[in-house]
């Protein structure tokens, strides 16, 4: 069987699928132990596998140095000190898994919530084959050599030019003055 | 294009691609150039949104899969609550019937509940502050958002390269003045010659089959457009029910 990374990379939905199950029961019964709700529980595992998989995505994370599961484990137990300490039912900030690989979401947090999800109205209403062509060099960072490939291009270039195009189009979009319509 | 020169390069720079004179030469533009510090200042938030929205589409993946392991463990529990479950499932049946059973319409009535015109995204009219833009092409889109299509058709039809652009605003000219014979080949060529509006172009091809009442050649353009799963995909299910003989 291919690796996880490798089957994730080929944009297997599937493989996301049975990454979440496969740990699914086992971490949400191992957690209870740092007291939590089933519902933080649930939202802490999935936490951790969209950290997982966007850092496999993303290139960040090229080989696992331990199994999948210590990953999505230790991210899964940060995520719940986390939430605690946010709601001040935890004081002391030692409980970290230390042990943790260096991977993390990276969040633009100076940008307007509102204005991101404006984007994201636009960026329906552009359609595809922008959607995809967007999706897989911003969100899945790939090469404009793997995209051209990946969905069927003549070349890198003709890719290139329909993503610059894209990128007017859609900013043309955000800019209109008038009152989006859906 | 000039601007679509600028993004190519301000989408290197934001991916630190550019080599070192590229980039020096870049910044000192950057420096005097207000319409650059937008373009750039909108790149790096149309990159934030972007990402953002496929984020959340996984998830949502990622909740709705929770939801359905969820659901297939616990059932147990959900006995007890038969009559509520009984009652809910009575309701989606009307509902749904309801909502499959299409009432019958003339292709006049669905032509004018389904079409608007495509919103001009390529140049809009930007209310004061600027000089009026005074080329053929400014003012086609400008006759277009003041809904004066027979005056766009003119302008658009002036212009010697028609790009993808032109041709769906001078389609969408057309189908708004009733012309719907002229809108479709402008379609057609929209769809086999180029890449971007495909879709927004088979939605107005099939509104303009409808509207010639060629029923038959709207439900194959409307097909295709269900199978993608795009923008319109919800509104081309709808239309293909009230198709059906």
């Amino acid at each position: 069987m291919d690796s996880i990374i490798a089957r994730l990379r080929s944009n297997s939905k599937d493989a996301l699928a049975e990454l979440y199950e496969s740990y699914r029961t086992e971490f949400l019964r191992w957690i209870m132990k740092y007291r939590c709700t089933s519902e933080e529980a649930k939202d802490a595992y999935q936490f951790a596998v969209l950290t997982f998989y966007e850092n496999i995505m993303n290139g960040k994370l090229t080989f696992l140095s331990s199994s999948e599961k210590t990953y999505l484990f230790a991210i899964g137990k940060n995520k719940i000190m986390e939430m605690k300490r946010a709601s001040g039912k935890l004081t002391e900030i030692n409980d970290r898994e230390e042990n943790l690989p260096d991977i993390s979401l990276d969040e633009d947090q100076q940008v307007d919530p509102n204005q991101l999800k404006r984007v994201a109205l636009c960026l329906e209403k552009l359609g595809q084959p922008c959607i995809s062509l967007l999706k897989e060099f911003y969100y899945h960072c790939r090469s404009m050599e793997e995209i051209a490939k990946l969905l069927e291009y003549k070349n890198t270039d003709s890719a290139k030019n329909q993503k610059y195009k894209c990128l007017q189009r859609l900013r043309k979009l955000f800019n209109k003055p008038t009152p989006f319509v859906s | 294009m000039n601007e679509e020169k600028d993004i190519a390069l301000l989408v290197s720079y934001l991916e630190g691609t550019l080599s070192m004179d590229d980039k020096n030469a870049l910044e000192e533009r950057l420096l005097q150039e207000q319409d650059l510090q937008l373009l750039l200042h909108d790149l790096r938030l149309l990159k934030a949104g972007i990402k953002q929205a496929n984020r959340e589409e996984i998830r949502s993946e990622l909740k709705a899969l929770e939801n359905k392991l969820a659901g297939s463990t616990s059932s147990a529990s959900l006995l007890q609550s038969t009559w509520l479950k009984i009652a809910a499932s009575l309701a989606i049946v009307a509902v749904s019937t309801w909502l499959l059973w299409p009432a019958t319409k003339t292709p006049e009535q669905l032509f004018a509940e389904n079409y608007e015109p495509y919103p001009n995204v390529i140049m809009p009219t930007v209310r004061g502050g600027q000089a009026p833009d005074s080329t053929v092409m400014a003012q086609a889109y400008k006759a277009y958002d003041m809904q004066e299509y027979s005056k766009a058709i003119e302008l658009f039809e002036s212009m010697e390269e028609k790009d993808e652009g032109v041709l769906l605003y001078l389609g969408n000219s057309y189908l708004a003045n009733g012309l719907a014979e002229k809108a479709i080949p402008v379609f057609e060529k929209v769809i086999s010659e180029f890449d971007i509006f495909d879709e927004q172009a088979e939605w107005y091809l099939s509104l303009s089959y409808i509207k010639i009442r060629d029923n038959e050649n709207a439900k194959s353009v409307l097909l295709k457009l269900n199978a993608k799963d795009g923008f319109y995909k919800s509104r081309a299910e709808t239309l293909l029910n009230h198709l059906k003989p």
